[in-house]
């Protein structure tokens, strides 16, 4: 599973519509960004507190790699050492298999993707 | 030809479909910084720290600073928001930052990221330099930019005027008259061009300058002491820097809290040598003792301990050497406003300080 941090009312939003989820991160589309940012298990705590902290509409969608026609590529965009999973196309609502806060989500493995 | 940000109203131009350079200049003057704070392939680890600042949350933007790629990798806009950034809440890449500054500018002495300008060279290393706290040289460079800023529109003139007052009003703070005068009139200049423009949340944040009502923490002529599992300390336009405690520390902090009237030597070695404020309750048992024994003359002898007053002189003195180590506007303030003796006093009576929560914990004085 790969993780993504969302906005509730985004992703409430995504749902209604019948899906999909287009947003790439806080404040980005994916048109103007090109992917949706992701973490891994081991990861989302930081995203979360870095980009996040301070507001109380945060969810975790807990996405199956397998179930998204997009690709998923894990890489280091930024030349910092450090790879994220990159979600290059809109989220089916039916690849999100779960929604969490961001403790219960950290708390998974980390997936095979990784 | 003029650039939109050679003329641009900030605040009322929609950013939507300028290139993403200018939009996330336009969009950070305006203050709306939703789309800038996670770093990608539009927004550089700089900028995105740049967003973070302006959002409030300094230790995201040291995070990104921390994470990001060498230096030697960034854009001219990624080194010119971060900067900014790094001017604001600190980093140990200043240097870096600097070094790669020094060599990025064009012939007319402006930044830029393709044909987009972003401020001249001099205003971004002058702003690092009075960040590092060397606020003469900070000012110097400053100035030059502000000459620079001119000649290319009145835009830049503000811009680099609001930093200027940052840097002047802690060089006010040392007591520096022409700095206040110069302060006055750079701040008129620049609040002058941001009202007539209509860059209103750079004009909030101009007024912001100096003002003791937001809390003083990383501000233009305000200090910081906040007692901790390892100290804040700061002062002026150099950020914060957190040190392990001591009882120096605890000294000087409580000089800073009672600013209005001279604290006797044995008061400020009754407070380290109980590790904190609670040991005023002994110095009170001692001076009562004093009273009731032998009257005044056994007071006198209490308060005229040479012992006491060597010991702590010693501990204060050596305790702004060490700050001013770690935190050199700190250490130069700290040097010039402490007066230790048989009495001693923190005699920057007008200057805001953040001291922390009114009882200093008795497990922060341990060395």
């Amino acid at each position: 599973m790969i993780l993504h941090v969302a906005i509730s009312d985004e992703w409430d939003a995504a749902v209604a519509a019948g899906g999909p989820y287009d947003r790439s991160t806080i404040g980005v589309s994916l048109a103007e960004e090109g992917y949706i940012h992701c973490s891994f298990p081991d990861q989302v705590a930081a995203t979360a507190e870095r980009y996040y902290a301070g507001r109380d509409d945060v969810v975790v969608l807990v996405i199956d790699p397998d179930r998204l026609d997009a690709e998923v590529r894990v890489e280091d965009l930024m030349g910092t050492g450090v790879e994220f999973p990159h979600v290059y196309g809109p989220i089916p609502v039916a690849a999100v298999v779960a929604v969490e806060d961001v403790e219960t989500a950290a708390r998974r493995p980390r997936s095979p993707l990784g | 030809m003029a650039h939109l940000l050679d003329r641009g109203t900030p605040d009322s131009t929609p950013t939507d479909a300028l290139d993403v350079v200018t939009a996330c200049e336009v969009d950070l003057l305006a203050g709306r910084v939703d789309r800038w704070m996670v770093p990608g392939p539009r927004v550089p680890h700089g900028v995105a720290a740049r967003a973070q600042v302006l959002a409030g949350r300094p230790s995201a933007a040291r995070a990104l600073l921390d994470d990001a790629p060498p230096v030697a990798e960034w854009s001219p806009r990624a080194l010119a928001s971060a900067a900014w950034a790094i001017s604001r809440v600190g980093s140990p890449r200043l240097a870096e930052v600097e070094s790669a500054l020094d060599t990025a500018g064009s012939s007319d002495r402006f930044l830029y990221e393709g044909d987009v300008p972003l401020g001249p060279t001099d205003s971004f290393l002058g702003i690092l330099v009075a960040a590092a706290g060397e606020l003469d040289r900070g000012a110097r460079c400053l100035r030059a930019a502000a000459a620079v800023a001119d000649e290319r529109s009145p835009s830049w003139g503000a811009q680099v005027r609001h930093e200027l007052v940052r840097v002047l009003l802690d060089a006010a703070v040392d007591g520096d008259a022409d700095a206040s005068a110069e302060r006055d009139s750079m701040r008129t200049m620049a609040r002058m061009f941001y009202v007539s423009a209509g860059y209103d949340h750079q004009r909030e944040r101009l007024d912001a300058v100096g003002s003791p009502d937001p809390g003083p923490r990383a501000s233009a002529g305000c200090g910081i002491l906040e007692p901790g599992p390892r100290w804040t300390v700061g002062f002026g336009v150099q950020p914060p820097v957190t040190v392990r405690p001591s009882k120096g520390l605890l000294a000087i902090h409580h000089l800073i809290r009672h600013r209005d009237r001279r604290v006797p030597a044995v008061e400020l070695d009754a407070v380290v040598q109980s590790g904190a404020e609670p040991g005023l309750a002994a110095l009170r048992t001692v001076i009562d003792r004093a009273v009731e024994c032998g009257g005044e003359d056994d007071l006198r002898v209490l308060l005229h301990d040479d012992q006491v007053r060597t010991r702590v002189t010693k501990l204060v003195r050596r305790t702004i050497a060490r700050i001013g180590d770690e935190h050199r506007r700190l250490g130069d303030h700290l040097e010039a406003m402490v007066e230790t003796g048989y009495s001693c006093a923190y005699v920057g009576d007008r200057i805001p300080w953040a001291t922390g929560p009114a009882a200093v914990d008795d497990r922060a004085g341990t060395s």
